[in-house]
């Protein structure tokens, strides 16, 4: 899917950027290591968090992170969507749940996750971007369909994802560690 | 010129030029922007298509999807419609749909006419309409072939093209000469400020049983900047702007238009490699013509501004027009001829019909 790679550099500029300015930081390890594409050193400090912490609900972020780059896409949807029913008034799980559907190309579930992260808090800058980042593409995919003989133009712009929560929380129950 | 488009003008600054083209390209570039989704880009464009042409009911439909898409809605262009009880409503959003199609179609402007073999020296600029592409286009004789100088969107009888008989709104697909010309006073209002009359039916029409006349190359309604791609009773229809700038370069009785579905255009010129043969068929035709005249037989024929192409739509057949200059006891006579030469299977070119005019 053309938006999985440009959705993965913006992560990955993200998570640049995250390691560059707070490199106090306990996940440093996992975002250097999805930026450097090495999947296996991101397990080890994922499985380090979440054994010093099972309840961190940043480390389950970045854990369904790893899953959805290392293609489990059904195991990092579900991890998400348990996020989304523990902290069911926080933006960030749903956020990312609307980026898998949109790389999957099916806008419209990923407005529908929008939605839902929009109505937790909506104000959410990143969130409201995503949503007319969204919007705009499904424009660009109507008006393909419509125009299907116009010349050719660039892909849209893909959406962002959250890699922790801007509120702490506490996961209420474990998953497995990966 | 009214006084909203007069407004807009001055806002959009002196130097811009009051061509149709700039509300065109506006309403293309809009279009061009939505298919990347960008939005800001779109409404500035459908804007300024508005501000060219403020009854351009396309770039305000547009403007329309453009605030529904942004809210999250579906877009009406692209068949978005189930919530509209309203029939004509729904009708007016599926021809704004065709007319964006077809006005998204690439421009054939800097490409070279094909199947042109012969064009005298009289005439430096002709007509071809392609129907299937809603798309008019002034070829322009150049030092090395004949060139695309303009594109205009066009359009044509809402039962589309093939027609057979009187009022059954279809426009004929032939290649025709323009014959008179209709000023503003002598025309209702729905035809915009000019009309060129064709000469529809010609003799190949006649010849394969096809009635009515009255097709026209027209403008349109003063509260219409441009027309559905399928909506006149068979004429030609362009925006008036776009007829008022076709309109020097026609001449009465000289500019062909050809109205074909699809005409073919290259990035090169290329050389007729039929006119050889099809002029020795045109004079063979010549000399028939003489042995039959009798005892009025010219002592003297020659054939001159000689016009042969393709005919649209009709694989192996062309149309010579040309002028036949005879001397008969002394006195130079001139007479137009028409000649229809069909390509046999043994790679013959035959005459198949003929007419004068």
């Amino acid at each position: 899917m053309k938006h999985c790679c440009a959705l993965s550099r913006v992560a990955g500029a993200f998570l640049l950027i995250c390691a560059v300015s707070a490199a106090a930081e306990p996940y440093d390890d996992v975002r250097a290591a999805f930026v450097a594409g090495d999947l296996d050193t991101a397990e080890t400090a994922i499985r380090a968090l979440l054994a010093e912490n099972p309840f961190d609900p940043d480390a389950r972020l970045l854990e369904a992170e790893w899953l959805r780059q290392r293609g489990s896409l059904a195991e990092a949807r579900a991890r998400l969507v348990l996020l989304t029913e523990a902290f069911p008034s926080r933006p960030e799980p749903f956020n990312n749940l609307a980026a898998m559907a949109f790389d999957a190309g099916d806008l419209a579930a990923a407005e529908s996750w929008l939605a839902k992260a929009v109505a937790t808090d909506p104000a959410y800058r990143r969130v409201l971007e995503n949503l007319d980042a969204l919007r705009r593409a499904r424009a660009a995919s109507a008006y393909r369909e419509l125009l299907p003989n116009a010349e050719a133009d660039a892909a849209p712009a893909p959406l962002t994802t959250f890699d922790r929560f801007a509120v702490p929380g506490v996961c209420p129950a474990p998953d497995p560690t990966p | 010129m009214n006084l909203r488009r007069l407004v807009a003008l001055l806002l959009l600054g002196p130097c811009a030029p009051v061509l149709a083209a700039d509300a065109d390209r506006e309403l293309a570039a809009a279009l061009q922007a939505m298919r990347t989704g960008d939005f800001a880009n779109a409404e500035l464009h459908a804007a300024a298509a508005l501000a060219y042409a403020p009854d351009f009911a396309l770039a305000a439909a547009l403007q329309v999807d453009v605030a529904r898409l942004k809210a999250g809605l579906g877009s009406r262009l692209a068949g978005d419609l189930d919530d509209l009880a309203d029939d004509s409503e729904r009708r007016a959003w599926l021809q704004w749909r065709d007319e964006a199609r077809q006005r998204s179609l690439a421009l054939r402007v800097g490409t070279y006419a094909a199947g042109l073999h012969a064009v005298p020296a009289t005439i430096d600029e002709l007509l071809i309409a392609e129907t299937d592409r809603s798309q008019l286009h002034v070829v322009t004789r150049g030092a090395d072939g004949w060139r695309v100088t303009v594109t205009h969107y066009l359009s044509i009888g809402r039962r589309g093209i093939g027609k057979q008989r009187a009022g059954d709104r279809r426009t004929p697909l032939g290649l025709y000469w323009i014959v008179d010309r209709l000023e503003d006073r002598q025309l209702p209002a729905r035809y915009g400020p000019l009309a060129f009359p064709l000469d529809y039916p010609n003799d190949w029409d006649r010849r394969k049983q096809r009635r009515g006349d009255g097709i026209w190359l027209h403008g349109t309604d003063p509260a219409t900047y441009a027309r559905p791609p399928r909506d006149s009773d068979g004429c030609l229809v362009l925006s008036d702007e776009d007829l008022l700038s076709v309109r020097e370069r026609i001449v009465i009785g000289e500019t062909p238009v050809i109205v074909a579905r699809r005409w073919s255009f290259a990035d090169r010129p290329s050389a007729s490699d039929e006119l050889p043969a099809v002029r020795a068929a045109i004079d063979a035709w010549v000399r028939a013509w003489q042995r039959e005249s009798g005892e009025r037989a010219p002592s003297k024929l020659a054939v001159a501004e000689l016009f042969v192409a393709d005919y649209p739509s009709e694989a192996g057949l062309v149309m010579a027009r040309f002028r036949l200059i005879a001397d008969v006891a002394g006195v130079s006579r001139s007479t137009r001829k028409r000649l229809y030469l069909a390509l046999s299977e043994a790679g013959q070119w035959t005459v198949v019909a003929d007419g004068s005019g």
